[in-house]
């Protein structure tokens, strides 16, 4: 377990930029762990831009947001650094735009167009056969629509990837999104169809698909995770969330004989109680489900990282299920309570909670990662995704 | 690895008054750091490695300023670039050669790094101003074009989704079913409608308290109870009727579906599907069919006018109707403009006024025993 004290240390010492060539790794540099790093100094400047941003957005009515989500990753990718090289990014808000216009044009364009059609032709429908149609039509354009949002946050990836650079080196995801597709699909049936039962196989296919078609350069991540994993942690989530929905339920939903009698009487006082309490005990309830998830989000990713490899570099992510709740439940209050203004500072904790809970060992050798071709299918933008998701 | 140029580079020492300095260079072929000595030369940016026994940098080392492009500053230094080896990144620590660095390249930097708003926002400004003008066009183009589209559209398109709406409506209200009352309707509607030259409408009575009627596509005709309780003589009802058929003659609710859909379209491309993007296309959409409906309704007024005229019925229904109307809504005078521009209607008052100096005809449209029928067509 790395104290926040001593990765602090460890990213002061990289801080100090040595002029001379690489150096062999010493041996006991190896086990000080968090070499990523955050550089809060020009914080202020990153939270004056992202008002001007948001002001400029509404100005704008919302086609700023391109722009804006570039100029502030160019900021916070700069303040970011893994052994003392900040990272670069050099995607530019037009390509995400017509990258957003080429979607609209080529997938949702057709699809709202095919529903008009198919809803004009039928209208009522009269038989069971109409009746099916619509129907079918009706689900097969949700799963359509979800998987379509599942493949831009895909796209989403691949594009910053691409746009990002490490000592001058491109990181790429080598797959078109068509083949990511078949993952996409997936996890939608796995949420619609299994009651999310299936979705740490989702989960992990998702992760298996994007980590092994990752690299840096030529160098390329290797994933050794299997497609069944945490299933029983999964299972013990959705098997307690359901107790608590139960507990709490029972606890603020009033017998049928209150409600009657504050019905009858016309008891505005009592009404409004209940509804309160109903509102706390819902506020209740999805504060706790959510750190039950964290416990499986926190396993997964404690998986994923033990799997993971990048040339000579092996990881560890230590963080418990409750610290990944403590930083969820921090950053909802900050952005509810600073009305969203304050949402660089959110991204900064999640940067520099992976950097003191990400253990990176071993070595890369730099000289032999090498400049891989441009990935021209990342040109497209990010399909669908053009919000704030920044980190 | 080393290139050619290098070691033809590296031959070339520096004359006394230009400036030397360290930096570190990233040639772009490999992570590899290179410690460089940069020399300020009038033509161009000359790079050295300081270690000649390490693997020299492969990229060319001879920097034309004219392809030299300042990026983003980091933490640790001012950063450059050439293009003639756009992956490069040479990293200057020291701010006095780093000025001077600055002060020479004259490389354009890639869009969004340069000095300037204009510079750094150049391509946003045209993007979000063509966006813009396009929008803009759109609008103006989106009368003529949803007219033009719902002219060439078969008379009967629209009657599925119409009666699907019809349909929605009925289960919560029951549809009237009065034979006398509905046969007296139909047959006035039909009156109308033939001196206007349409096929028989197909007419519906809702069990609705509200006094309004309306047209939907596919000659849909609905009246709703509240507007028979309400009226004074069938006059009204005559009326109302020929100025709800006066919109099936100009396709008006066909082109308004079509115009939602596009004004649908449109905004979600400007918005994307965001939480955002929903308040934003109501408002849009609001102020955009507001002021197409006011002229539309007012084309309308004068179709019914022409339709009593031929059938020879009485106009003063409609005068009746609307002054009723305008003393239910009666604003204060300084708040009348604010009130004309938010309502999809002419004043009804001005309404009623051009009812009342139509000349049309004298007979109200339905005899005393259909009036009858008609105001009990929903028991």
């Amino acid at each position: 377990m790395i104290t926040p004290a001593l990765s602090a240390r460890a990213a002061l010492d990289l801080d100090k930029i040595d002029y001379g060539g690489d150096k062999p790794q010493q041996e006991g540099r190896r086990e000080i762990a968090s070499r990523l790093a955050y550089d809060r100094s020009r914080d202020d400047t990153l939270i004056g831009m992202h008002i001007v941003n948001v002001i400029l957005i509404v100005v704008t009515a919302t086609l700023y947001r391109f722009w804006a989500v570039t100029r502030v990753r160019r900021l916070v990718w700069s303040k970011t650094r893994f052994d003392g090289e900040p990272f670069e990014y050099t995607g530019n808000g037009l390509e995400i735009f017509l990258g957003f216009l080429k979607v609209f044009a080529v997938v949702l364009l057709p699809i709202g167009v095919l529903a008009a059609v198919v809803d004009a032709s039928i209208g009522i429908p009269t038989t069971m056969e109409e009746l099916a149609t619509q129907e079918l039509y009706a689900g097969a354009q949700v799963v359509v629509i979800l998987s379509l949002l599942e493949m831009g946050r895909f796209l989403s990836w691949r594009y910053r990837l691409s746009r990002t650079r490490w000592r001058g080196i491109r990181g790429r995801i080598d797959a078109s999104v068509w083949r990511y597709a078949g993952v996409a699909l997936l996890t939608v049936a796995a949420w619609l169809f299994t009651g999310t039962l299936l979705k740490p196989v989702a989960d992990a296919m998702r992760a298996k698909f994007v980590l092994s078609r990752m690299s840096l350069g030529t160098q390329k991540v290797q994933y050794f995770g299997g497609d069944v994993i945490l299933f029983g942690r999964w299972f013990m989530v959705a098997f307690l969330s359901g107790v608590v929905v139960a507990i709490i339920a029972t606890a603020a939903i009033p017998s049928e004989d209150v409600m009657e009698s504050v019905m009858a009487a016309d008891d505005i006082n009592a009404g409004e109680a209940i509804v309160g309490r109903l509102v706390i005990a819902l506020v209740i309830a999805y504060v706790l489900i959510m750190w039950l998830y964290f416990w499986y989000r926190a396993g997964f990713w404690r998986y994923v990282a033990e799997h993971t490899r990048l040339g000579g570099l092996s990881f560890r992510f230590h963080a418990s299920g409750t610290q990944m709740f403590g930083l969820w439940l921090g950053n909802m209050l900050i952005l509810v309570f600073s009305v969203g203004l304050l949402a660089p500072l959110t991204w900064r904790r999640r940067i520099e909670f992976l950097a003191r809970h990400l253990e990176v060992l071993g070595a890369l050798d730099p000289a032999m990662i090498r400049q891989a071709a441009e990935d021209d299918g990342a040109l497209g933008g990010e399909g669908l995704v053009g919000d704030f998701d920044i980190a | 690895m080393t290139a050619p140029w290098a070691a033809k580079d590296w031959s070339v020492t520096s004359t006394s008054p230009e400036t030397t300095g360290s930096a570190v260079l990233y040639d772009g072929a490999s992570a590899a750091r290179h410690r460089v000595i940069v020399t300020i030369r009038a033509d161009r940016l000359s790079l050295a490695p300081s270690d000649e026994r390490a693997a020299g940098p492969d990229c060319p080392l001879s920097w034309p300023w004219s392809g030299v492009h300042t990026l983003d500053p980091r933490s640790d230094g001012h950063v450059f670039s050439t293009d003639r080896a756009p992956d490069a990144r040479l990293i200057v620590a020291d701010a006095a050669i780093a000025t001077a660095i600055q002060a020479w390249a004259t490389g354009d930097s890639p869009a969004g790094h340069g000095p300037g708003f204009w510079t750094r926002h150049r391509r946003a400004v045209i993007a979000i101003g063509a966006t813009a003008m396009a929008f803009l066009l759109i609008t103006l183009l989106i009368k003529p074009i949803t007219e033009g589209v719902a002219a060439l559209l078969p008379e009967d398109a629209g009657a599925a989704v119409a009666d699907q709406a019809i349909q929605t409506l009925a289960e919560e209200h029951r549809i009237c079913t009065g034979d006398d009352g509905l046969i007296a309707l139909r047959s006035l509607t039909n009156r109308l409608a033939g001196a206007a030259g349409l096929a028989p409408p197909v007419l519906t009575v809702l069990d609705l308290g509200m006094a309004n009627a309306g047209a939907l596509p596919g000659r849909r005709i609905v009246v709703m109870r509240g507007l028979i309780d309400d009226a004074e003589s069938a006059a009204e009802i005559s009326a109302v009727l020929a100025h709800e058929l006066a919109h099936v003659v100009h396709r008006d609710p066909l082109a308004g579906w079509i115009r939602g859909d596009v004004i649908n379209l449109l905004t979600s491309a400007i918005f994307g599907a965001s939480a955002v993007g929903d308040a934003g296309q109501a408002v849009t959409a609001l102020l955009l069919d507001a002021s197409y409906t006011r002229e539309q309704e007012a084309r309308a007024d004068a179709t019914a006018i022409d339709m009593l005229r031929r059938t020879g019925l009485t106009a003063d229904g409609g005068a009746r109707f609307f002054q009723r109307l305008a003393k239910q809504e009666a604003v204060p005078a300084t708040l009348r403009p604010v009130v004309r521009l938010l309502t999809t209607h002419p004043g009804s008052a001005e309404r009623a006024d051009r009812f009342a100096a139509a000349a049309t005809g004298v007979e109200s449209g339905l005899t005393e025993a259909e009036w009858a029928a008609v105001r009990a067509v929903c028991g």
